[in-house]
C-alpha cells in the first residue's frame, strides 16, 4: 500500500513538472512580456528597465526555476493589468469555482447513479429508456447553448432565477445544472454498463446461490465493484468541469477563476493565465490521486498487489 | 433411518427454454430424476447438453432470459416449484448450496474470504458475528486450508485456484445443507489439485451425510465419485442407473460411445490402440425434436428412431435408458477407429 | 459455462449491410448526416444569399415560424441584415470541416500511441500513459485560448489545437483493445513464425481495432464540433465574418430577450448535428462491436 502511494505520488509530481514546463513555455512563446506590461506607447528604455526588473533578460531555464520556486510558495507574481498579486486574485475567486464544480459533480452523480443502477436492474424498462434519452441528449448538447436557453426560460421569461453574478445560492442553480449535465452521460453510461456487468458476474451468481437478499446483492456485492471505475471517471470529470467552467462562468458572470481566466486571456494578462492553468492542473492531479487512493481502499487488488 | 425418509430431490418434467429470434431453444427437455439422501448423483454429458442449466434451474438461478417449466420439483418431500422468491432465497445457501466451475471469478474480489463465509451463516442463522467467525474457521480447517485465521483476512486474489475452490466448498457447507450441487467443480483446476478437491468433496459428503449432484463431463470423475449416474444428451436423460451397472453394461449407444472415448476403456496392454470418437455433431436444440436426439450419430439407428417418442426401457430395476434397442445387445467395435 | 455456449450456438446469419438498414437509429442518423454533408458541400448552390452580404435596412427579420416574417428570408436575418439561412448553411461547412479534420488527426495520433503502448507494453506503455495523463491535466479551453493569444486565430490553428486535445480516448481504447488482441492465440502464432512487429500490428491487430476506432471517431467528431462552437462563442475560435454556428450564438447572446430565435436556430442545428453523429456512433457500436461478440 505504501509503495503504491509512493509510486502514485511520484507520477503525480512528474505530471505536474511536465505541465508546468508546458505552461511556462506557452506563456513565453507569446512574445516579449515586457511590452505587454509596459503598454504599447512605452519607450524602448521603459521596456528594457521592465525586462531587467522582471528578470526577462535571464535564460529561460533560470526563469522557469525562479517561476516554479515562487509558484511553490504561492507567489504567482503580479497581474500585468490589475495592480494586484495573482495569488490574491485567484484565491478570492477559487471558492466560487470550487463550489460550482462540487455542486455540478453532485448534481451529475445524483442523476446518473440512481438512474444508471435502476436502468441496469431493469433493462428496456421505462426508466432505462428515459436515462438513455438523457444520456444521448446530454452528449450532443452544447453546454453553452443549454445555459443560454435556460437563461431565456428561467431567467428572462419566467423570472425564477437570477441570470448573472454570484450574490446568492440561486445564482449557482443554472450553472450547476448546465455544467453537471455535461458530466452526466459519461457517468450514467458507466454506472449502467458496470452494473449490468456486475449483475451478470459469477460472484453475483454466488451471492444469489447463498440466498442473500436483493439489497445485499445490489448494494453490498455489486455496487462496490461498480463504484471503482465511477470514482476514477468522477475525478476526471471534475477536472474537466473546472476547465469547462470558463464557458459557464463567462455566460453567468459568475466571477470564479474561469471568469477570471477569460478576462485575463482577453487582456493578455499572462501571469494570471499561467497561474490558473497550473492550479487547474494541480487540482486535476490531486483529484485523480485522491480517486486512486479511494479505489485502493475499495479494491484490495490495488491495495495488495 | 427409516425407508420413509423422503428423497432429497425429486424432479418431474423439467424444461428450460430460451426464446430466440430464430425459434425456441430447448436447453433441457422433460427431465425427470431424483436424488436420494446421502448419495452422490453424477450428471455427465458433453458441454451444451443442458447439465449446467439443470443445476441452475433446480436452484432457481437461471438468468432472466431463460424460462423454467416444471411439473413438480420436490425438495425433501415439499414441492418448491412454485414457492415465492423469498422462500427460495431462504432455502438457497441454507438447505441447498452450489459450487461453481470458476473459482477464480466466483468469489467477490472486494471482500475478504472471512466476510464472504460469515455472510451465509449470518443470513440463515440467528447468529452473532463471533459465532459466524468460529463456524467459518472450523470449516476452513475442515476443507484443509492451512492457517485459516490468516486466510480469513485475505482477499480472493491472494489465493490459488485450488484454495479458492476449497473456500467455495466451505461456503457451501456453512449451514450444513441437505443438497449440494457441484457444477464442474474441478474443471478449472490443475490435475493434481483436482484429485485432492474431489477426495475432499467425497469425504465431506460422507461426514455430513448430504446429497450431492456432481456435474461433470469427465467419466473418470463419475466412476470414482458417484453412486448413481445420469447420462445427458441434447437436453435429455438418455440413461440412468447405478454407477457400476452403467460402466459395466451401458445400454444406450451414446453412453457406450462415451465410454469408448475414455482412455481407460481402451483395452490395456494393447498399445497403439486409438481412443474412440463419436462421429457427427449434436443436433440443433431449436424447435421440437421428434424421435431420438442421438439418431443422426447412432450406428444402430433405424427408421423408427427418427419418429415418435422414444420410451424409457428398463435394463434392470434401477437402470433405465431411452432407446429402442433391447438391452444387452452386443455391439460391434463400431466406434473404435483402430483397425 | 454451458449457458453461454448454448446461447452462442446459433450463428449470425444477417449481413452487416442488412442489419444496418434494419437498425432504425443508424438509418435515420445516417440519412440526416448525409443530408447535412450534402448541404455543406453544395452550399453555394442552395444558399439563397451571400452569407457575408450586409443589409442594414433589413436587420433582425424574424424567421418563418414568427409573425411578420419576410418570405425572402425564411430564417430571418441577423443583426447585420445577413440572411440567417445562408449563414446557417455555410456554418455547417465550418462545423464539418473541423469535426472531420479533428477526427482524422486525433484518431491518427491516438491510435498510433495506443497501438504502440498496448503492443509493446512495459516502459513504452508507462511513458505513453504518462503523456495521456499529462494531456488530461491540461484544461482544453484555457490552453486553446492561450494558443489563440500567442499565434492568433485561424481555422487551422483551431483544428490542430482541438486535435491535440482529443486523441486521448482513441489511445486509451486502442491500447486496451491491443493488449487484449496481443494476447490472442493468432498473434502468438504470428510471433512464433517470426512475423515482424510491423506486420503483426498492421496486419493482425489493426483489423480488430477498426470497429472500436470508428465508434470513438464519431464521439470525438461530435465533441470537436461542440468545442469549436464553444471556442468561437467565446471569441477564440473562428472569427467574424466567417459564418460559424458558435459565432452566430455569440451574436445571439445580445438579443436573448427580444429575439431569442437567433439563439434557437444555430443552437438547434449544432445540437442536431452532434446528436446525429452520436446516434450514428451508438448504432455502429451495436452493429460492429456487439456483432463481434456474437
Amino acid at each position: 500500500m505504501i509503495l503504491f502511494v509512493l509510486k502514485r505520488l511520484f507520477s503525480a509530481f512528474l505530471t505536474l513538472l511536465v505541465v508546468s514546463v508546458l505552461i511556462f513555455l506557452l506563456a513565453h512563446l507569446a512574445g516579449d512580456p515586457a511590452i505587454a506590461i509596459a503598454g504599447k506607447e512605452s519607450t524602448a528604455e521603459d521596456i528594457a528597465r521592465i525586462r531587467v526588473h522582471y528578470g526577462f533578460d535571464r535564460p529561460l531555464i533560470e526563469q522557469y526555476f525562479a517561476w516554479c520556486g515562487r509558484a511553490l510558495s504561492g507567489d504567482f507574481g503580479r497581474s500585468y493589468h490589475y495592480q494586484q498579486t495573482v495569488s490574491d486574485m485567484v484565491m478570492t475567486r477559487l471558492p466560487i469555482t470550487l463550489t460550482l464544480g462540487v455542486s455540478a459533480l453532485c448534481f451529475a452523480l445524483a442523476i446518473s447513479l440512481p438512474l444508471g443502477i435502476f436502468a441496469a436492474i431493469r433493462p428496456n424498462s421505462l426508466i432505462d429508456r428515459i436515462s438513455l434519452v438523457i444520456a444521448v441528449v446530454g452528449q450532443a448538447m452544447p453546454t453553452f447553448w443549454f445555459a443560454l436557453v435556460m437563461i431565456v426560460f428561467f431567467g428572462l421569461t419566467l423570472r425564477w432565477l437570477p441570470i448573472s453574478g454570484n450574490a446568492s445560492w440561486q445564482n449557482f442553480i443554472m450553472p450547476t445544472i448546465a455544467l453537471g449535465y455535461f458530466a452526466t452521460p459519461a457517468l450514467m453510461r458507466l454506472t449502467r454498463a458496470g452494473m449490468i456487468d456486475a449483475l451478470e458476474s459469477d460472484y453475483i451468481r454466488t451471492a444469489r446461490a447463498k440466498g442473500l437478499g436483493h439489497a445485499s446483492i445490489l448494494f453490498k456485492h455489486a455496487l462496490r465493484n461498480v463504484m471503482i471505475p465511477v470514482v476514477s471517471v468522477s475525478a476526471v470529470q471534475f477536472g474537466a468541469m473546472l476547465g469547462g467552467s470558463i464557458v459557464i462562468e463567462q455566460i453567468f458572470a459568475l466571477q470564479g477563476i474561469g471568469w477570471l481566466s477569460y478576462d485575463a486571456t482577453v487582456r493578455s494578462d499572462l501571469p494570471v493565465v499561467q497561474a490558473i492553468t497550473l492550479i487547474i492542473a494541480v487540482f486535476y492531479v490531486l483529484l485523480t490521486l485522491a480517486a486512486d487512493l479511494i479505489n485502493a481502499l475499495l479494491d484490495p487488488r490495488i491495495r495488495i498487489g | 433411518m427409516t425407508l420413509q425418509r423422503p428423497r432429497t430431490l425429486e424432479v418431474e418434467n423439467l424444461n428450460v427454454r430460451f426464446s430466440r429470434s430464430n425459434g425456441v431453444l430447448h436447453a433441457v427437455r422433460d427431465l425427470s430424476f431424483h436424488v436420494e439422501p446421502n448419495e452422490i448423483l453424477g450428471v455427465v454429458g458433453e458441454s451444451g447438453c443442458g447439465k449446467s442449466m439443470t443445476a441452475l434451474a433446480i436452484m432457481d438461478l437461471l438468468s432472466g432470459r431463460a424460462e423454467r417449466r416444471v411439473d413438480s420439483l420436490k425438495f425433501r418431500g415439499e414441492d418448491i416449484a412454485r414457492v415465492s422468491g423469498n422462500e427460495m432465497n431462504a432455502l438457497r445457501g441454507d438447505r441447498m448450496a452450489m459450487i461453481f466451475q470458476e473459482p477464480m471469478t466466483s468469489l467477490n474480489p472486494v471482500y475478504t474470504i472471512g466476510d464472504q463465509l460469515e455472510e451465509v451463516y449470518l443470513r440463515h442463522r440467528d447468529a452473532t458475528r463471533t459465532d459466524a467467525r468460529t463456524r467459518a474457521l472450523s470449516l476452513l480447517d475442515m476443507v484443509g486450508i492451512p492457517a485459516p485465521r490468516q486466510r480469513m483476512r485475505q482477499y480472493p486474489h491472494q489465493l490459488s485456484g485450488g484454495l479458492r475452490q476449497r473456500v467455495m466448498i466451505a461456503m457451501a457447507l456453512m449451514c450444513e445443507p441437505d443438497l449440494i450441487i457441484a457444477d464442474e467443480p474441478t474443471t478449472a483446476l490443475d490435475v493434481t489439485i483436482q484429485a485432492q478437491v474431489l477426495a475432499l468433496l467425497k469425504q465431506l459428503q460422507r461426514e455430513f451425510a448430504m446429497a450431492v449432484i456432481l456435474i461433470t463431463h469427465d467419466l473418470g470423475v463419475v466412476a470414482r465419485m458417484a453412486d448413481r449416474v445420469l447420462v445427458m444428451y441434447a437436453g435429455e436423460i438418455v440413461e440412468s442407473g447405478p454407477t457400476q451397472q452403467i460402466f459395466a453394461g451401458p445400454c444406450h449407444p451414446y453412453t457406450q460411445g462415451l465410454l469408448r472415448c475414455m482412455p481407460a476403456a481402451s483395452t490395456p496392454g494393447q498399445s497403439g490402440a486409438r481412443l474412440g470418437t463419436i462421429p457427427g455433431i449434436v443436433p440443433s436444440l431449436i424447435g421440437e425434436m421428434t424421435g431420438c436426439a442421438f439418431a443422426n450419430r447412432c450406428p444402430h439407428a433405424f427408421d423408427d428412431c427418427r419418429h415418435g417418442t422414444i420410451a424409457n426401457m428398463a435394463a434392470e430395476a434401477d437402470h433405465a435408458y431411452r432407446c429402442l434397442l433391447p438391452a444387452g445387445q452386443s455391439l460391434s467395435n463400431f466406434y473404435e477407429t483402430s483397425k | 459455462m454451458d449457458q453461454r455456449q448454448e446461447l452462442e450456438a446459433v450463428p449470425h446469419s444477417a449481413g452487416l449491410a442488412r442489419r444496418a438498414l434494419g437498425n432504425a437509429s443508424v438509418l435515420m442518423s445516417g440519412t440526416v448526416l448525409l443530408a447535412i454533408l450534402i448541404i455543406a458541400v453544395i452550399a453555394p448552390l442552395i444558399a439563397p444569399y451571400d452569407p457575408y452580404a450586409h443589409d442594414l435596412s433589413r436587420r433582425l427579420l424574424p424567421p418563418i415560424f414568427y409573425d411578420g416574417f419576410d418570405p425572402a428570408h425564411l430564417l430571418g436575418t441577423d443583426p447585420f441584415g445577413r440572411d440567417y439561412l445562408s449563414r446557417l448553411i455555410y456554418g455547417a461547412r465550418i462545423s464539418l470541416i473541423i469535426g472531420i479534420s479533428v477526427m482524422f488527426i486525433s484518431g491518427l495520433i491516438g491510435t498510433t500511441l495506443g497501438l504502440i503502448a498496448g503492443y509493446f507494453g512495459g516502459r513504452t506503455d508507462q511513458v505513453i500513459m504518462f503523456v495521456i495523463n499529462t494531456r488530461l491535466a491540461l484544461p482544453i479551453f484555457l490552453v486553446a485560448m492561450s494558443v489563440v493569444v500567442v499565434f492568433g486565430p485561424s481555422i487551422t490553428g483551431t483544428i490542430l489545437t482541438i486535435s491535440l486535445f482529443l486523441w486521448d480516448r482513441f489511445a486509451v481504447v486502442v491500447r486496451s483493445a491491443t493488449q487484449q488482441a496481443a494476447s490472442q492465440d493468432y498473434v502468438m502464432a504470428a510471433r512464433s513464425i517470426g512475423c515482424s512487429n510491423r506486420y503483426i500490428l498492421v496486419g493482425e491487430i489493426g483489423p480488430n481495432l477498426v470497429n472500436a476506432v470508428i465508434v470513438i471517431g464519431t464521439i470525438e467528431m461530435a465533441y470537436a464540433i461542440l468545442i469549436e462552437a464553444a471556442l468561437s462563442f467565446l471569441g477564440f475560435g473562428v472569427q467574424e465574418p466567417t459564418p460559424s454556428w458558435g459565432l452566430m450564438l455569440a451574436q445571439a447572446r445580445q438579443y436573448l430577450f427580444f429575439d431569442s430565435w437567433l439563439l434557437y436556430i444555430p443552437g438547434a442545428a449544432l445540437f442536431g448535428l452532434a446528436l446525429a453523429i452520436n446516434l450514428l456512433g451508438d448504432g455502429l457500436r451495436d452493429l460492429l462491436v456487439a456483432g463481434d461478440r456474437g
